[in-house]
C-alpha cells in the first residue's frame, strides 16, 4: 500500500429529492405548491445532466504524518478529493445573473446536495477498500469544520497536485466550488487516537448529527 | 378588464411567481393603464404579501425568489414606460454589493442583490474579489446608502473589516451603512468590526436594509 493514490472517474451522478428539498431550506412537512415542485423536477433532470462526479483518495501510513497534527496518533490516515466539476455551479451562475434567481437556487441547492453524495461514494469506497486491505476506518473530517481550520487544505492540497482539475485558492478555496476534500483515520483496532478538534463547543448548529461536544449556549 | 381587477390579478401573478402569466397581463394592460398604477397598486402589494408569508414561514426561499423573478420579467416592460412618463418608482435606497477580496464566491450575493431589487432598492454589483477601494469608489460614484458586503469563507471575511477601515481612514464611516454577511459570518463578526447591519440567511438582507435606511434617514 505505502502511497497508494487511486482515481475514480466514474462515479454515479445521484441527487436525492429529500436532501435538495432540506437545503433549500423546507421543513419536511412543508407543502409545496405545483409550481415550486415542478421548478424543482425540471431543474433536476437538467442538472443532472451537467454532474460530473470523480474522486481520487491517497493512503499515508504510520503515526505523526507531517501536516496532520490533529491526527498525529491515527496509525494511518487517508486523503481524499472529490468534485462533480465546474458545469452545475456556471449554470447557476448564468441562472441567477439572468433573472431566474429561483431556478439557480435550485441548480446550486442540487450541485450542493450532488457534491456531498459524490463524497458519500467516495468515503464509502475508501471503507470498503480499507477494511479489505485490514483496517478499521473513522468517520470523515474536513477542513473548515469541527475545528480542523480550512487552511488544512493546503495540506490536502500538497499530497494532489493537480488531480481530478480542482484547484485551491490562496484563500484556500476549492474551484471548482462544488468540491469536497477530507480525510478518514486508519486503525488496525478502531483506537484512532486522540482526535483534537474542539469546535463543537461553539458550534452553533445545535442538531448536527456529527456533534462531538455538548452545545455551550 | 376593470383596473381593481387587474390589479389583484397582477398581485396574484407575483404571489404565486408567475412569470408568465404576469408578463401577459402587463403586456396585455400597458398601452391603456398606467405603468406606475400597476407596479404601486398590483405588483408591489404582491411582493409584500410574499414577503409577510415568508416571514411567517408559509412560503420559502423559492418562492420569494420566483416573485422577484417574475418582477423583473415585469420590469423590462414597464421601465421604458415609466422613464418615458417621468414616473418612478419610490426608490428604497441605493445599495453597493459584491464579495470581498480573494472569495469568488457570488451565488449567495447575487440573490441577495435580486432580492434587494425586487424589493425596490437601487443596486450596483462590483462582483467578487472586489477590494475595498472598489466598494468604496463605486458608493461614492452612485451616492449608495449602504455597502453590502459577502464573505464566505474563515479566510476571506477579515476583508470585510477592511472596507470599514478604509471608510475610518477617510473620515467617511457615518456616511454610509456597512451590512455584512455570508456563510461564516455571525452577529458576534459584525458587532466586532463595527458593521451596522447583519443577516444570518440571504432572504433577512431586505428587512435589514429597510430598517438601516429608514432608520439614517429620520435621524
Amino acid at each position: 500500500m505505502g502511497t497508494d493514490f487511486f482515481v475514480f472517474d466514474v462515479i454515479p451522478a445521484k441527487v436525492d429529492v429529500e436532501k435538495v428539498l432540506m437545503q433549500l431550506g423546507y421543513p419536511p412537512e412543508a407543502c409545496l405548491s405545483p409550481r415550486s415542485r415542478e421548478n424543482i423536477e425540471v431543474q433536476m433532470a437538467e442538472t443532472l445532466r451537467l454532474v460530473d462526479p470523480k474522486g481520487a483518495y491517497l493512503l499515508l501510513e504510520g503515526t505523526g504524518q507531517k501536516g496532520f497534527d490533529l491526527f498525529s496518533e491515527a496509525e494511518g490516515i487517508v486523503l481524499a478529493l472529490s468534485t462533480i466539476g465546474p458545469a452545475v455551479e456556471q449554470r447557476a451562475r448564468e441562472l441567477i445573473n439572468t433573472e431566474h434567481g429561483a431556478a439557480g437556487l435550485i441548480v446550486d441547492a442540487i450541485g450542493s446536495v450532488a457534491a456531498e453524495q459524490t463524497a458519500d461514494f467516495l468515503e464509502r469506497k475508501i471503507r470498503q477498500d480499507c477494511t479489505g486491505w485490514g483496517w478499521k476506518v473513522s468517520r470523515r473530517y474536513s477542513p473548515g469544520y469541527c475545528g480542523w481550520q480550512i487552511e488544512g487544505q493546503r495540506e490536502i492540497f500538497k499530497r494532489f497536485p493537480d488531480t481530478l482539475g480542482i484547484k485551491l485558492t490562496n484563500s484556500c478555496l476549492m474551484i471548482p466550488e462544488k468540491s469536497l476534500s477530507f480525510a478518514c483515520l486508519l486503525s488496525t483496532n478502531g483506537n484512532f487516537g486522540k482526535v483534537k478538534l474542539s469546535g463543537c463547543k461553539k458550534c452553533k448548529k445545535k442538531d448536527c448529527p456529527d456533534r462531538l461536544e455538548p452545545f455551550i449556549v | 378588464m376593470e383596473d381593481n381587477e387587474l390589479f389583484r390579478r397582477l398581485r396574484e401573478a407575483i404571489i404565486e411567481g408567475d412569470s408568465e402569466k404576469l408578463t401577459l397581463l402587463v403586456q396585455g394592460s400597458i398601452d391603456k393603464i398606467d405603468a406606475l398604477e400597476m407596479v404601486e397598486k398590483g405588483m408591489m402589494p404582491g411582493m409584500t404579501e410574499i414577503g409577510n408569508k415568508f416571514s411567517e414561514g408559509q412560503v420559502y426561499l423559492p418562492e420569494l425568489l420566483m416573485a422577484a423573478d417574475a418582477w423583473e420579467e415585469a420590469m423590462k416592460i414597464l421601465k421604458p414606460k415609466l422613464m418615458a412618463s417621468g414616473a418612478s418608482i419610490k426608490k428604497q435606497g441605493t445599495v453597493v454589493i459584491g464579495t470581498v477580496q480573494t472569495d469568488v464566491h457570488d451565488i449567495g450575493k447575487n440573490i441577495v442583490a435580486n432580492l434587494l431589487t425586487s424589493a425596490g432598492f437601487d443596486v450596483h454589483d462590483v462582483g467578487s474579489d472586489a477590494p475595498a477601494t472598489e466598494f468604496f469608489n463605486k458608493a461614492e460614484e452612485v451616492g449608495a446608502d449602504i455597502i453590502a458586503a459577502s464573505a464566505i469563507m474563515s479566510t476571506t471575511v477579515p476583508y470585510q473589516k477592511d472596507i470599514i477601515d478604509l471608510l475610518e481612514s477617510k473620515g467617511l464611516r457615518d456616511k454610509y451603512i456597512v451590512m455584512v454577511g455570508g456563510g461564516v459570518v455571525t452577529r458576534e463578526w459584525a458587532d466586532k468590526i463595527g458593521a451596522d447591519g447583519y443577516g444570518e440567511l440571504a432572504s433577512d438582507a431586505v428587512d435589514v436594509a429597510k430598517k438601516l435606511v429608514a432608520k439614517k434617514k429620520g435621524a
